[in-house]
């Protein structure tokens, strides 16, 4: 039989199940010898399951993923803001493309072509008493009273409401 | 690893922060127990674990094989808790100050549980972590040597000193054989 202090340090392996065929047959060989060496193998594999049975007691905080998307720049309020931020900034960026546009692109002289639109209608405005009988020029002065009166009365009705909403809150 | 693990990985990969929430879930205790059984200490522990996960998301693009993930996180999060109990012994003298676990409940239970925190305790850090990996975490032989990044007959030999230590302090503590 093989000394005790030969046999020792294959016991841990032979309990892991690591052991090649003919260690593993020497060891049991031994094993069926030696009291010595069977209780070694047999605390050795209770300390292995008492080991076990306490980091089963373990756990980690409930809020590690969380914590981890936090850390990460991840977490459901972060990505929110970031979101508003990219949608202010895209707003912003589209904003400046199109004044850009506006201001330079021969074929978008738009805004100057509008600028021109206005110019006509007001000069068209001012053209109309001469070009039309006075007593059209009673009828068009009456309309225009009245949608100037309608108007007052919507704005005031706008006016309150919304102050209204501000005592509200 | 199943496939959901590996589509959750690949995800992970992307940043979707709804696939790293399942893995850390997934993980967290095989991370923190990890952690704990090397640094011995909740609050180091709890502060390893995110450190391991954070690394872990971050580098996620360096990992080759998905499939070695695991093995791969036990790695990182070894590391860490290793460099943590260095950073902590240039600092502190005892390590063994600290036990933690709560007293109350069964008695046999709690006594062992503390008699076990203790033993390992007086461990030294190396064989703490190769007992930890095999006897809580199952990994083989192999796997060890990659997270350890140690040659296999070294895990061996390493493994069976651990459990001798662990075996003399755990019979003093009890005063049994
Ligand atoms: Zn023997």
């Amino acid at each position: 039989m093989q000394s005790c202090e030969f046999m020792e340090p294959m016991l841990s392996a032979y309990l892991d199940g690591e052991l090649a065929k003919d260690d593993k047959a020497r060891v049991e060989a031994h094993l069926a010898a030696c009291a010595h060496c069977r209780e070694l193998v047999d605390a050795m594999q209770n300390d292995d399951r008492a080991l076990l049975s306490w980091a089963r007691t373990l756990a980690a905080p409930a809020d590690m993923p969380m914590r981890v998307l936090n850390a990460l720049g991840l977490s459901r309020q972060e990505v929110q803001s970031r979101r508003l931020a990219y949608v202010y900034f895209a707003s912003l960026a589209l904003g400046v493309a199109l004044v850009l546009a506006a201001v330079s692109l021969p074929a978008a002289s738009a805004a100057a072509i509008l600028f021109h639109f206005a110019l006509a209608v007001v000069r068209a405005l001012f053209a109309l008493p001469w070009s039309v009988h006075a007593e059209w020029l009673v009828v068009l002065g009456a309309l225009s009273l009245i949608i100037l009166v309608l108007s007052l009365t919507c704005l005031r009705r706008a006016l309150h409401w919304t102050r209204s909403e501000v005592v509200w809150r | 690893m199943e496939q959901a693990d590996l589509e959750l990985i690949r995800r992970a990969r992307h940043g979707d922060p709804q696939a790293i929430e399942t893995i850390v879930r997934n993980y967290q205790s095989f991370v923190y127990r990890t952690a704990y059984g090397i640094l011995q200490n909740v609050a180091d522990a709890e502060d390893a674990t995110q450190e391991a996960f954070i690394r872990a998301f971050r580098s996620l693009g360096r990992l080759r094989e998905d499939r070695t993930f695991p093995t791969w996180l036990a790695r990182i999060a070894v590391r860490i808790s290793l460099d943590m109990v260095q950073a902590k012994a240039r600092r502190a003298q005892d390590p063994t100050e600290e036990i933690h676990g709560s007293v109350d409940g069964g008695e046999d239970a709690a006594s062992l549980r503390i008699d076990l925190e203790r033993a390992l305790a007086k461990l030294s850090p190396e064989h703490r972590t190769v007992i930890v990996l095999r006897a809580v975490q199952g990994l083989e032989y192999d796997e060890i040597a990659q997270v350890l990044d140690i040659p296999i007959g070294t895990v061996r030999s390493r493994l069976h000193h651990a459990r001798m230590q662990l075996r003399t302090y755990l019979s003093g503590e009890r005063g049994d054989s």
